[in-house]
């Protein structure tokens, strides 16, 4: 096996001091001079004709620099991803579509000038009925939410009609002929809510105008050119007089991959020329920003009764709030993973996604994954138990076979590591648990395998295929990368780092990473899809291989040996054999630099294959818990995920998103509850929106990695950050089940609800 | 924030003084873990707050013959940190330990739960339950109010116009009881509580329960004594089916409403399952003497 | 609205200033001092990533009056590593790998370090209490309490002294 020094191994990260010294700058701690502060008007109702707007009693505040209404706005007062139909701000005589829509910019001199005005605009609404649900939404007689004709890239299904934001369907084989087959059916329909990210860092950023006109913004957002294009569009600047500089983020998890507020900044900075720091409070970023779909799964299986699956079956309805954006890939999403790491003969998935008035949705760390792994792990257990069959062994009958392809359309190259994982979770789970604890306590064991997509920039639309990364060597051998992505904690700047001092021979400590700036970085796409370190890393790789190349080249003359004779070591160049015979790379790099060879390069990656598809992996997660039947409560004895992830760039970092994500997923299943009614947010705090503590880590929680190298990735690494999130749910789910004998069939799980299935008979 | 003036009194005096001149525009500013929220989210507001964290007639932790008497401004953190408290009213000290998170706990007082008066206050159940007396002070004097009489409905107390609580006179575990605070929250920390318990029991020598007091909470307007369960108990030997049958009881006799934290029959079933361990706990533990 | 001339020691240091009666500690250690290290995470008190020690006590700076704290001692995360030294917590927090986004960071490391002062040798759950009151969305805990843990279990003086 190859040394290396950095690759594989958990060196600390680039941002950790600064992040214990409290030195980092998140963008709410940016001040530049002559700083304005400001604040947004949102939509007082989900929905609501505005009638007019009165900002003269808002004016006459002290310390008011301007009060922005649509009239202010120059370009076409409009953007979104993929289709643009959010309005910038709402016009006089349209409707708002959720309370997240803005009415009305404030720009002050001070925070609470800002706050004075905000509560002084005057705006006349006519109240009108929000659409709460999608089914409402998908009745005939619902009101059109996007009267206009939505041209979307993934417009594929020409029968999506009213209000239905996106439809797909996976089918495969004959489904009536596999129920036929079956001797056993069951079905249930698990019904999943809302997550909201909980970011510690709510939104924030600042723009300016500078002297020469160029509009700056300094904020966090995963995909920056996207917003670019939002910008450019909504206030009819061209994009080659927006720069956007992205700052290390406070959390993101998804829920800051488009614009949160920058197009409402921009748009405060450009019309009131005034340098503009925007910071959204808890409760702003509650209902302002999209939340994970709620989504409502019916599934319905079918099997010999020695447990041969014949037929799957579902129909997924998904909120998709009042905007498209990722909804379509979603729910295509969600329809792909329905099927998971298993094979079965005969599928009929159909989903649809419906607009309403509640509040927005779109990325969460797995994307619709985790709905699907609910529903499909859930489905599973409930066919074991009716077949009295182990969930395991049920479970490894159709696992996908090295070399088979799935039929999802989301296909994948990953080396199938399914048995591997499974003699894993095995070893670390122990043996089944003892089902009774103590007299009115139940134990259970639950079992999730996914099989978690990651993009690998290849699908040809919307921007989403190639992405590039740069490197500059100086005559001094220190090096600077230049990459598009977003450092939100997942430590993607630690990574490059590690690579390019791996393949450049340099200590870690002569790379700087520079992120996220639209000036200086090649274009990368969005951080999410737990794409960063394949595609920028692979993208890195192609930059220094030849700067790799110009040092050997180099290295070669001076020494006079042939150039296949050389290799590149640390801060070192020798003759392979003889390390005595060398030069070293300071000296290669002034040399290069003096002759005025190129020292600054850049790799663009893309996926050689074009088409749609994603690469995917391979996961487990086992729960055991105990469930008390008296009081409901759950508590979580053991929880253990494997996971497959090519390559551990970094076990430290990785093990922290492992683990991170998984407690995420605790939340979503025993402790978060995202509550909105008649369109408004009834949770819009951290107290009444309950992310876990530190005491509600189980008991036993481990979290490993197995390697299977992904033939295209970086030193083998597929992505992985968004993962851990899928499985910890339904192996918690499907553990409660176990322990009480009764199908649970929520998301999130409280105790009210077992007692209330503990009273229905056992199943 | 909504603005205010600040006035720091130095004694009880002054505070009682400048509170009744400004009658409804003025408030007590103590841990600031409830007011400055509401202040904030702009549910209340005033003109003046009278901070009283320096008037030191208002801190401490006394032990009496037969009972604790507990400083309206001790802070929660020193209660939950009290060995007296933890010997003589251990429930207390448990609801103290549970309550918010340790930074809430350093800033918030006793006195402060009690009169913010969430029907969810975890202070409140075990001071309910042992009987506490408050003494108040304020343009009228002082005067002594039983705790149960003091909590009227949700956010709302007995307290008068420019009146300041001043202490709480809590009795002592008396001897041969057993004690215990469940507190029910979505997650184990920083959680206002869905439902929470307190309750002592005695029993006597051939087993039977003699003597038992358990209080309900986040369950009515204000934390309520399950009065028809504790009669049941009274007198019979605690085997499952009687404790269940309290349990049941109890249940029947919250009236809890649905809110976004949960549902009134959930709640009645937790009330239920929690009333059944509680009891079982208090039953099955031997006494400390 | 009244103003208030008052004397805080911040992370060692008297600071004059004059307060509004309705600042809170943490916008005018953010803004007025440009102590930008201290985290406003929610405003309400529900997240910790305010924390800041008084007097040495951990407390949430959002809901503590600027005007309180006069006469106080108070410390953010600027003042605990001593020049380039840092303290023993945030060693252990680079090398647990107990930081991802880092926003919490701050006031993790403060309630830490108060913990520690008080109970030098915690136990895992007494270290999880406490820091319940400090969210964190990103590590899952884990790290953070291994990071702490291995201070408190090292061996030698130095580790433990404030």
């Amino acid at each position: 096996m190859e040394k290396r020094r950095y690759v594989g191994a958990g060196t600390t990260r680039v941002d950790a001091l600064g992040k214990v010294t409290g030195k980092t700058k998140y963008a709410s701690d940016i001040k530049v001079p002559g700083m304005c502060y400001g604040r947004i008007l949102y939509s007082a109702y989900p929905r609501a004709r505005v009638v007019h707007i009165d900002t003269g009693p808002a004016e006459s505040v002290f310390g008011i620099k301007q009060i922005v209404t649509h009239k202010d706005i120059p370009g076409n007062n409009l953007f979104g991803y993929d289709v643009h139909h959010r309005p910038l701000l709402v016009r006089e005589g349209e409707e708002t579509r959720f309370l997240g829509d803005a009415v009305a910019l404030v720009v002050a001199e001070t925070p609470e000038a800002a706050d004075k005005a905000l509560k002084r605009i005057k705006v006349a609404y006519e109240v009108l009925r929000p659409i709460c649900t999608p089914r409402e939404s998908l009745a005939e007689e619902a009101y059109r939410v996007h009267p206009e004709e939505v041209q979307s890239a993934y417009k594929s299904n020409p029968e999506a009609a009213g209000n239905i934001c996106y439809q797909t369907n996976l089918v495969h084989g004959d489904i009536a002929e596999g129920f036929e087959k079956s001797d056993v059916i069951v079905e249930d329909t698990f019904l999943t809510s809302r997550q909201e990210h909980a970011f510690l860092e709510t939104e924030a950023g600042i723009a300016y105008v500078d002297e020469l006109g160029m509009l700056h913004i300094l904020s966090t957002v995963q995909d920056p050119y996207a917003l670019l294009e939002d910008i450019s569009f909504a206030l009819g600047i061209p994009k080659s007089r927006i720069h956007v500089k992205g700052i290390t983020a406070g959390g993101a998890f998804g829920g800051k991959l488009h614009n949160t507020i920058q197009v409402h900044l921009a748009a405060m900075a450009y019309v009131s020329n005034v340098p503009v720091k925007l910071v959204l409070t808890r409760e702003e970023s509650f209902f302002a920003h999209p939340k994970r779909h709620a989504q409502e799964i019916w599934i319905k299986i079918g099997s010999t009764r020695q447990g041969n699956i014949q037929a799957v079956q579902a129909g997924i309805i998904a909120d998709a709030g009042p905007y498209s954006s990722r909804t379509p890939e979603v729910l295509g999403l969600t329809v792909s993973a329905i099927i998971g790491p298993y094979s079965i003969p005969n599928v009929r998935v159909v989903g649809k996604a419906a607009y309403t008035n509640n509040t927005d949705a779109d990325a969460f760390r797995g994307f619709g994954a985790p709905q699907a792994a609910v529903a499909r792990e859930g489905i599973l257990d409930k066919l074991a138990r009716a077949l009295r069959m182990n969930p395991l062994e049920l479970r490894e009958k159709h696992f996908l076979k090295p070399g088979e392809k799935t039929i999802a359309p989301l296909r994948g190259e990953s080396p199938v590591s399914l048995e591997e994982l499974k003699k894993k979770i095995v070893e670390r789970m122990g043996p089944w648990p003892d089902a009774e604890a103590g007299p009115d306590e139940r134990i259970g064991r639950g079992i999730c395998f996914d099989m978690p997509v990651f993009d690998v920039s290849s699908i040809p639309v919307l921007g989403k295929s190639g992405a590039g990364a740069a490197v500059e060597l100086f005559s001094d051998a220190s090096a600077v990368v230049y990459a598009g992505g977003c450092e939100m904690g997942q430590g993607v700047t630690t990574v490059l780092a590690q690579i390019a001092a791996e393949e450049l021979g340099l200590d870690m400590k002569r790379v700087l990473v520079e992120m996220q700036d639209t000036w200086t970085c090649p274009p990368s796409g969005r951080t999410s899809a737990s794409r960063a370190t394949y595609v920028l890393g692979n993208a890195l790789i192609l930059a220094t291989e030849k700067i790799r190349n110009t040092l050997l080249d180099r290295a070669s003359k001076m020494l006079e040996i042939g150039r296949e004779d050389l290799e590149l070591e640390h801060a070192m160049i020798v003759a392979k054999g003889s390390p005595s015979r060398g030069i070293s790379l300071e000296k290669v790099a002034r040399a290069c630099s003096d002759e005025g060879l190129i020292l600054r390069e850049q790799g663009w990656y893309k996926y050689p294959e074009a088409r749609l598809m994603y690469g995917h992996t391979f996961m487990v997660s086992g729960a055991d818990v105990s469930v008390d039947l008296k009081t409901g409560r759950v508590r979580i004895l053991k929880l253990v995920n494997v996971h497959d992830t090519g390559k551990v760039m970094n076990p430290v970092m990785a093990r922290g998103q492992q683990l991170g994500g998984s407690i995420q997923a605790v939340g979503y299943v025993l402790t978060e509850n995202f509550i909105v009614q008649e369109g408004r947010v009834m949770t819009p705090s951290l107290a009444e929106y309950t992310i876990p503590g530190a005491l509600d880590v189980p008991e036993v929680f481990i979290s490993e990695s197995i390697e299977t190298p992904y033939p295209t990735g970086p030193y083998g690494a597929k992505g992985m950050a968004e993962h851990s999130l899928n499985t910890t749910a339904p192996a918690v789910l499907n553990a409660i089940a176990n322990a009480i004998d009764r199908d649970i069939s929520t998301v999130p799980v409280y105790p009210e609800h077992i007692l209330d299935a503990l009273k229905n008979k056992e199943t | 924030m909504s603005s205010f003036d600040y006035v720091k009194p130095d004694s009880l005096k002054n505070l009682v003084a400048g509170l009744n001149e400004a009658g409804s525009e003025g408030t007590v500013l103590a841990g600031g873990t409830d007011l400055l929220v509401r202040i904030k989210s702009g549910i209340v507001s005033y003109r003046v707050v009278f901070d009283l964290n320096d008037v030191n007639e208002l801190k401490g932790i006394r032990e009496d013959k037969n009972t604790l008497r507990i400083g309206a401004g001790t802070r929660i953190a020193d209660i939950a940190g009290s060995d007296t408290v933890k010997r003589w009213a251990p429930f207390l000290s448990v609801a103290a330990n549970e309550l918010g998170s340790p930074q809430i706990r350093n800033r918030a007082t006793v006195g402060g739960n009690i009169l913010t008066a969430s029907p969810a206050a975890d202070t409140v159940p075990p001071l309910l339950a042992a009987g506490a007396l408050l003494t108040l002070d304020g343009p009228g004097g002082e005067r002594a109010v039983p705790l149960e009489d003091f909590m009227t409905g949700p956010g709302r107390t007995g307290i008068r116009g420019g009146e300041v609580l001043t202490g709480i006179t809590v009795p002592k575990l008396p001897e041969g009881y057993t004690s215990q605070f469940i507190k029910v929250g979505r997650r184990r920390s920083l959680a206002i509580s869905v439902i929470n318990l307190a309750g002592w029991l005695k029993k006597d020598s051939s087993g039977a329960i003699e003597d038992v007091r358990l209080v309900l909470g986040a369950v009515a307007p204000t934390a309520i004594r399950a009065w028809e369960a504790e009669a049941y108990l009274k007198g019979k030997p605690p085997t499952r089916s009687v404790i269940e049958a309290a349990a049941r009881l109890a249940a029947q006799e919250a009236r809890p409403i649905s809110d976004i934290r949960s549902t009134e029959e959930g709640r009645r079933s937790l009330v239920e399952g929690w009333a059944f361990r509680l009891l079982l706990f208090l039953t099955a533990q031997e006494t400390a003497n | 609205m009244s103003r208030h001339n008052v004397v805080i020691r911040i992370n060692g240091k008297a600071c004059s200033l004059e307060v509004r009666s309705d600042q809170s500690l943490l916008d005018v250690i953010r803004n007025e001092l440009d102590l930008t290290g201290t985290k406003k995470g929610c405003d309400r008190g529900d997240c910790g990533a305010c924390t800041v020690l008084l007097d040495g006590v951990p407390v949430n700076a959002c809901l503590l009056l600027a005007v309180q704290a006069d006469g106080h001692e108070v410390l953010t995360i600027e003042g605990l590593a001593r020049g380039e030294v840092l303290d023993p917590l945030q060693a252990a927090f680079i090398e647990h790998g107990a930081v991802q986004c880092g926003f919490c960071t701050p006031g993790m490391i403060l309630t830490s370090k108060a913990l520690l002062n008080g109970n030098p040798h915690p136990g895992r759950e007494e270290i999880q209490r406490g820091i319940s009151g400090n969210l964190c969305r990103c590590t899952g805990y884990v790290q953070i309490i291994d990071a702490i843990q291995a201070v408190s279990g090292a061996k030698g003086k130095d580790a433990l002294e404030s």
